[in-house]
């Protein structure tokens, strides 16, 4: 049986502290906060808890949700029916906690995240940062580092926020911006927004049905809430079949997906009837895929599920794989695919030049097996973080102390030329890249000297010259390999 | 009284200097590599298009 509104919030409330070893007890909190029929996304997220080896929950009874004052400041308040003003969040530790919970220290190493519940049981999952599950500790993932005060106790944790709708104010998209949103002001440095302000900036564009309570969103009120929010996205349509994903080249689903992902950007998919938000891929095969594994946060089915085969949904919501939403930042001008295919271009040219001979690409082209030849990985990435990262990748000196050196937009795109056979083999792989100008557009000639801030291929390398000053050529050893600068492998 | 290229001292340039493009090192041609960028653009609009053709009729939940 649920609690209910005189159970959620008694006054003088202590903490509580769950022995969670019986594995009776998960279902026994479920049933204390939702619905049978509404408890995926707690489940999931107890299911989570249980392969990391949670065995203490503690309740912090009282808390005051930002997230939750939103709805019921927008909605909730104006029901006829009362509601508490406060959550719960329940923590998940791996090691037992003293239920006078007088002292934390120590717990850091034992602290896996918490979920926020709301006083509502048809929809009880708030503000959500779980550790990604063990499947996931080799995945290429979206997540941020928050800092969480637990009774005067600082632990941290990294995810990817998670939250489900609330099926009133609150629908699927709004719920799979929220989750962007959210990531990208811990990653991004963008500003925080609640459900009220992403409700609001939904009302844009094409309306359909009723608003309040919500009878869903079009595409086009999904779009238009992000680039009010402050992102610049473009949509792009996925293929329907396997046959079209094999003919896409650079429109494929799986690379799109993974380029964002790279890139810090998780991308919103939409099916006919639904949304949700890809967060993570793995190097693996999978029904979708020969080498690839993706996995997604469903706002109604919980974070961090396993979509194994696009074009074989089981879930009617899921199918078909329609548009994706990428969330592009506005000071991206250029998109992914856009500068893997300019990127991809001067590689073409670096090929077919007299320089390239002999040269370690050369060699990777030549190779028999087409999936130990050098392939493409693309991200963008704050030129600072780049240029710091340089010492630690195991570049050659002379090539990362004339980067460092070279102005650069803020987020530059980055399109690494990889040896797959290293990178199956867990060894440094990057054997050259491409570095663009972000604010570049997708109209500057493929022949503008400025189109590229630097090419490296083997020992060959070209930095350009910025504001008319002479470029530079930077003659380096041969064959040297280093590791990726893309944040999430880093 | 110092002048300000007396007082500082500039780092050295790194790498060879070069007024020549990239293109032109690399001296290869560029037409056939810039005809598959242009279709690749034209493929990448066209999946944008597509991507509003498509959704017109979506109501998500």
């Amino acid at each position: 049986m649920v609690l209910g509104l005189t159970d959620w919030s008694p006054g003088g409330q202590a903490p509580t502290v769950y022995d969670m070893s019986d594995p009776g007890s998960w279902d026994i909190l479920i049933s204390d906060y939702a619905h049978p029929a509404a408890s995926a996304p707690l489940r999931r997220i107890f299911e989570i808890a249980r392969a990391h080896g949670v065995v203490c929950v503690v309740k912090e009874p009282r808390y005051i949700d930002a997230d939750w004052r939103s709805q019921l400041a927008r909605f909730y308040n104006g029901a006829f029916r009362r509601y508490p003003s406060v959550c719960h969040r329940l923590h998940f530790f791996t090691r037992s906690v003293d239920p006078d919970v007088f002292d934390l220290s120590g717990l850091q190493e034992a602290y896996r995240g918490y979920t926020i519940l709301r006083p509502l049981p048809v929809a009880p999952v708030g503000r959500t940062m779980i550790v990604p599950p063990p499947d996931l500790d080799d995945a290429v993932r979206c997540e941020g580092e928050e800092t969480v005060d637990l009774f005067g106790w600082a632990f941290t944790v990294r995810a990817m926020p998670f939250i489900s709708q609330d099926t009133q104010l609150l629908r699927c998209a709004h719920a799979a911006l929220w989750m962007v949103l959210r990531h990208g002001s811990l990653v991004h440095g963008q500003p925080q927004r609640l459900p009220a302000e992403i409700y609001d900036a939904a009302l844009g564009g094409v309306v359909v049905g009723r608003q309040l309570p919500s009878d869903g969103l079009s595409a086009y009120q999904l779009i238009s809430a992000m680039a009010t929010l402050g992102l610049s996205p473009t949509g792009k349509k996925l293929p329907e079949t396997r046959v079209e994903e094999d003919a896409a080249q650079g429109l494929r689903l799986y690379g799109m997906v993974c380029r964002y992902i790279n890139s810090r950007l998780p991308p919103v998919i939409i099916s006919t009837t639904h949304a949700w938000t890809m967060v993570a891929y793995r190097r693996v095969p999978s029904a979708g895929n020969p080498v690839i594994q993706l996995w997604r946060h469903d706002d109604a089915r919980g974070p961090y599920l396993l979509a194994d085969d696009p074009w074989n949904e089981s879930e009617e919501a899921h199918r078909p794989w329609l548009t994706a939403y990428l969330p592009l930042l506005p000071k991206a001008y250029l998109d992914a695919e856009r500068a893997e295919a300019v990127g991809r271009s001067w590689i073409d040219i670096y090929r077919a030049s007299p320089v390239s001979a002999g040269s370690t690409l050369v060699e990777a082209d030549a190779r028999p097996e087409s999936l130990e030849r050098a392939t493409l990985r693309t991200f963008l990435v704050e030129s600072t973080i780049f240029k710091q990262h340089l010492g630690s990748r195991g570049m050659p000196d002379a090539l990362a102390s004339v980067l460092r050196r070279t102005p650069m937009s803020r987020y530059i795109w980055v399109i690494e030329v990889v040896d797959r056979r290293e990178r199956a083999a867990g060894r440094a792989d990057v054997m050259g890249e491409v570095l663009l100008d972000a604010t570049l557009t997708q109209f500057e000639p493929l022949d503008d000297p400025t189109a590229i801030l630097a090419l490296h291929v083997d020992d060959f390398a070209f930095v350009t010259g910025v504001d008319g000053a002479p470029s530079a050529t930077i003659p380096l050893p041969k064959g040297s390999l280093y590791a990726s600068g893309c944040p999430p492998l880093t | 009284m110092t002048t300000p290229k007396e007082f500082g001292q500039q780092a050295a340039l790194p790498g060879e200097q070069t007024t020549r493009s990239l293109a032109e090192i690399l001296d290869s041609d560029t037409e056939a590599v810039a005809a598959r960028l242009r279709e690749q653009l034209d493929r990448i609009r066209d999946a944008e298009r597509e991507a509003e053709r498509a959704t017109a009729q979506v109501r998500l939940y």
